[in-house]
């Protein structure tokens, strides 16, 4: 079962990446269509990929479970993340491309394990920082809990590291000329993504919601301080596991 | 239970933290002397290795470009045991050497072909992973080929944290 679900989300996913490429070539031809269906195969890659491990769902759960929050505040930390990660992706590309001109793979080689690491530590500041709020707040119940303004650090922290799969399709889209249509559907990828980040938020949040944790505030508190620690161990991982900076 | 749950949250980004963006058709052919595979990369991984070696831009790989492929990306998955690891049932054993590297640009794609000594068990699998869970390999019943009387199928196979696939040779 699990293995049929695993080879599945692969599966899927080369066939997005076969697919845009085809419509990609077929651009030339001259219809709309190509384009069209370009930006909705974007769209459901976005959604396929961010179901895949990474793209900062497990920053977001952890977050969550420290700071509950209001749902639309939930897909707007899943659009922002997805959007910074879009974008820092299309300025790896772009920067490579057309100012040191050397491929966007390489320069990705270059610039991922650093960023990751910085990251890394930033996540594990942040941890610390929350840690402290979180114990600080250990007599509170979750009605007094206040969203905070640190969701933005979030955003940031889970989204800075390029997106490999925008770059491979922005460069792609370099090379056949199509950088306009490339940007477009970076987007719409973009957009698929964070609507799977913000339904894995919407997840976590409403484990918040689960009656046993409403009734017993310690069972909330204790929720929100494993969401903390997973955020510190997330950081902490990220520093002792540098990205490889192989080939692929 | 503090270290427990820290534990449990390292495995757990561990899993988190990578997803495939290469995909590569994996042909393989069991001979009697050697294993012959094929590898066929999704046409945007294509176009971004064809812009790294293929630096005539003539759209096909050259002897020396062919050369520098092999040193300069091939050869660089040697630590990663070239996404293939042979088992015995028991213990899985690395790829330490592969041989007559070549590689091709056909139908807006690139491909890789070399081949692999056969280990001396009678029975054995190819495991076929990237553990970094980068790079996807693909295979398919009709991609896999065993000479007479060499048996063979494909299943799936569990990578510790993802499903991929293995090849089961019985000589």
């Amino acid at each position: 079962m699990l293995s049929s679900i695993a080879m599945a989300f692969a599966e899927a996913n080369r066939y997005f990446n076969t697919e845009l490429s085809a419509h990609f070539r077929a651009i030339d031809e001259g219809n709309l269509m190509p384009m069209l269906l370009i930006f909705a195969l974007s769209f459901g890659y976005g959604v396929v990929h961010a179901i895949g491990p990474g793209h900062g769902k497990a920053l977001v759960a952890g977050y969550l479970l420290a700071n509950p929050t209001k749902r639309s505040h939930v897909f707007q930390i899943g659009f922002f993340i997805a959007i910074v990660h879009a974008l820092s992706a299309l300025v790896v590309t772009l920067v490579a491309t057309y100012l040191i001109q050397i491929s966007a793979m390489k320069l990705f080689r270059q610039v991922n394990p650093p960023l990751f690491q910085i990251s890394g530590g930033i996540i594990v500041l942040m941890g610390c920082w929350l840690l402290y709020d979180v114990w600080r707040s250990r007599h509170i119940k979750k009605e007094q809990v206040q969203p905070h303004n640190s969701r933005f650090g979030v955003v940031v922290l889970a989204g800075i590291v390029p997106c490999p799969g925008v770059i491979t399709l922005c460069f792609f889209a370099i090379t056949l000329g199509h950088i306009g249509i490339g940007i477009i559907a970076a987007v719409f990828m973009s957009l698929g993504m964070g609507l799977t980040i913000s339904f894995a938020g919407l997840a976590v949040n409403s484990i918040q919601k689960v009656r046993p944790i409403v009734a017993h505030p310690r069972w909330f508190w204790a929720l929100r301080l494993m969401g903390v620690l997973c955020i510190i161990a997330l950081g902490i991982w990220f520093l002792l596991n540098p990205m490889s900076t192989r080939a692929f | 239970m503090f270290f427990r749950l820290l534990f449990y949250a390292c495995c757990l980004s561990s899993f988190l933290s990578a997803h495939p963006h290469v995909f590569i058709d994996t042909k393989v052919q069991v001979l009697p002397e050697k294993i012959v595979i094929t590898w066929s990369f999704d046409e945007m991984s294509s176009a971004m290795l064809m812009d790294d070696y293929d630096k005539n831009r003539n759209k096909k790989l050259d002897p020396d470009e062919i050369a520098f492929m092999e040193k300069d990306h091939f050869r660089t998955l040697e630590p990663y045991s070239y996404f293939i690891h042979m088992s015995d049932g028991k213990d899985e054993f690395d790829l330490k050497r592969v041989s007559e590297f070549s590689a091709s640009f056909e139908a807006k794609k690139l491909i890789y072909t070399f081949a692999i000594p056969k280990p001396k068990f009678k029975k054995y699998e190819l495991r076929f992973y990237d553990a970094e869970m980068y790079v996807a390999l693909i295979l398919k019943k009709e991609w896999l080929s065993c000479k007479e009387p060499i048996k063979c199928k494909i299943e799936g196979y569990d990578a510790d944290f993802y499903y991929a696939y293995k090849v089961m040779v019985q000589e």
